[in-house]
């Protein structure tokens, strides 16, 4: 031997198996002396080894251990092999197997009828919870948004409350953390999110591990694309669908409506004329006046489904929706049933594009719902605000609120809670808003009543 | 309930105002295919003294136009006829006695029809609507055309 890992003969002589190892379990002198001592023994030994050099390069080696009688005297003869490139070889196989299995999981997952949040969950667990890379269980996966902010869209192990779940690296730079890596999810320049990746502990991610995820992350990325492009087009056919009945509605109605009010104007006006004739100290008169009534209430019936299944076209003006909301708290007062209920209207924003008479409609549905569900004496309350290009509406009542079960089927046309009421009011208003491109929105504070608001642009 | 409130108070025939303005034997002309509709209406004017002649589809109504020696002072026609869905009544009426005002009655018309009626000046009485309302809107009629 004229030098070894960078000694020379002389220094090497002077130094034990722990110095030239990585001195890491198993790579330790206790195990390199097991080693020699049974190839002392008879018997050959032949192991790798992590050696160290010189330098303090870590490197790996084969060794060869056995017993040789040299000139009479017997030896223990070591070869020494430096594998570097074989076990480079072996890892890089191990690495593509691995990579490979995953990204077959991950384009499996793809091909199930998932929606997009359990399909990241389940991406994710595959990254998180196989033997390769080393990982500690823990990551998430962020994405951006509409509005640009990073949400932390499936997690595992963090807690989506603490807002450093939520941070990320410059992108591009994976090791944006001491224990995290920050993979960009990119479709072509589009920024999508983060696959957010936690290390075992003092553990470095090698280049392998870092294709890895960055494979995986595109990979990701066209799923993303796609899941959404399919959503995107699920809404659109959902939309259409619904667009179509309410055509079909709206035509069934018009055909509805004439042939119901037809006969009525009949009966209500011969009922009308005969009525009138009759001297007003007649038993009857009272009934024929109930008559007329019922009539009327039928034909309110026709003219509730008409505004739901076929409302005007919009005519849009300059609207001060405070104003209008002050009016139509005055109409709903006068009905006989609700003078114990205190109508409010606070707030003011400027004038917003809108039809009054179709807004109107909105406003007496949502107070007149409201005054129902209050208690007597009780007060409903309209707040008007201006927020950003919004003129944004608030309806509120202390009544019960509405139970979670029911919530998300108060939109739904024809449902009902009330004793009396064709279901109409709720999804003509939601109806309507949308015309002017507004939302509707229901919520049940957890301090009771339920608010109902309406954001509606102002141009 | 969706809409706004109607009226609850519902008034009968004798209860209807006179206003007194209307020139004694005005002729009226109903134009419906309901014959209650045509009944009730007539019923209603002739008790305030109007003359009502009625016609059950647009050819008997064109014809009625056609045939009197002096057209009448108003036509009251139903927008929906078993021989006309349109305006076209309406418009015949306009060209052959251009002085008889039109009101137009319709249990359902389309945005496009009463936009284009409202376009013409043509008033529309949504059945079912209280005869109080047709008085009015007769009254009120007779009172603009005498002015």
């Amino acid at each position: 031997m004229t030098e070894l890992y960078g000694y020379s003969r002389e220094e090497a002589c002077q130094l034990a198996v722990a110095q030239l190892s990585a001195d890491d379990a198993p790579h330790t002198q206790e195990r390199a002396l097991t080693l020699l001592s049974a190839a002392a023994s008879g018997t050959p030994q032949l192991f790798e080894w992590l050696a160290k050099d010189r330098a303090g390069r870590l490197f790996w080696v084969e060794v060869s251990l056995k017993q040789v009688i040299l000139d009479g005297e017997t030896r223990l003869l070591a070869s020494v092999r430096d594998i570097t490139d074989r076990k480079n070889a072996e890892r890089a196989i191990h690495a593509s197997h691995e990579s490979q299995k995953t990204l077959n999981a991950l384009l499996r997952l793809a091909l199930a009828d998932l929606a997009l949040d359990e399909l990241l969950q389940r991406a994710l667990a595959l990254v998180l919870h196989g033997a390769w890379p080393r990982t500690r269980g823990v990551g998430g996966v962020l994405l951006v948004d509409d509005e640009g902010t990073v949400v932390l869209a499936s997690h595992i192990g963090l807690d989506p409350l603490d807002a450093s779940a939520r941070s990320v690296g410059v992108a591009g730079d994976c090791a944006c953390g001491p224990d995290y890596y920050c993979t960009p999810i990119a479709a072509g320049d589009t920024q999508l999110g983060w696959l957010k990746v936690y290390v075992a502990e003092s553990h470095r991610l090698d280049v392998y591990e870092e294709e890895f995820l960055g494979a995986f992350a595109s990979t990701l990325a066209g799923i993303i694309v796609r899941k959404r492009a399919e959503q995107q087009l699920r809404t659109a056919d959902e939309q259409l669908r619904e667009q179509a009945a309410l055509v079909r509605l709206g035509e069934m109605a018009a055909v509805v409506a004439h042939e119901v009010k037809n006969p009525l104007a009949a009966v209500r006006g011969a009922i009308q004329v005969i009525g009138g004739r009759l001297p007003p100290e007649n038993r009857d008169t009272a009934v024929i006046h109930q008559v007329i009534a019922r009539l009327d209430a039928l034909d309110e019936l026709m003219r509730d489904m008409l505004l739901f299944a076929r409302p005007p076209k919009a005519q849009f003006m300059a609207v001060d929706i405070a104003s209008l909301a002050r009016e139509t708290s005055e109409l709903v007062s006068q009905d006989a049933g609700l003078h114990e209920v205190k109508f409010e209207v606070h707030g003011a924003a400027p004038a917003v594009n809108a039809d009054p008479n179709l807004m109107k409609s909105v406003l007496f549905n949502l107070l007149l719902n409201a005054a129902h569900a209050s208690q007597r004496a009780a007060t409903v309350r309209t707040t008007i605000t201006d927020m950003d290009r919004f003129c944004i509406i608030t309806v509120a009542d202390a009544g019960p609120g509405i139970p979670p079960e029911i919530r998300e089927r108060i939109f739904v046309p024809f449902f009902t809670t009330k004793a009396r009421g064709t279901g109409l009011g709720l999804p003509t208003a939601k109806r309507l808003v949308e015309a002017h491109a507004g939302r509707i929105r229901v919520e049940c504070p957890p301090g009771g009543g339920t608010v109902v608001t309406i954001e509606l642009p102002r141009s | 309930m969706v809409g706004q409130h109607r009226d609850p108070a519902v008034r009968l025939p004798r209860d209807l105002p006179d206003s007194g303005v209307k020139v004694a034997s005005s002729r009226v002309l109903v134009a419906d295919d309901e014959p209650l509709v045509r009944w009730a209406i007539a019923q209603t004017l002739s008790d305030l003294a109007y003359e009502v002649g009625e016609a059950e589809h647009a050819a008997s109504a064109r014809r009625a136009i056609l045939d009197a020696e002096q057209p009448p002072d108003l036509a009251l026609i139903d927008l929906r006829l078993p021989d006309s869905d349109d305006l076209g009544l309406a418009f015949f009426i306009r060209t052959h006695a251009p002085d008889t005002p039109i009101v137009l009655m319709t249990a359902f018309g389309t945005p496009e029809i009463l936009e284009q009626a409202a376009a013409f000046g043509i008033p529309v009485l949504n059945k079912p609507f209280d005869m109080s309302e047709l008085t009015a809107l007769v009254e009120r009629t007779f009172t603009l055309r005498t002015l």
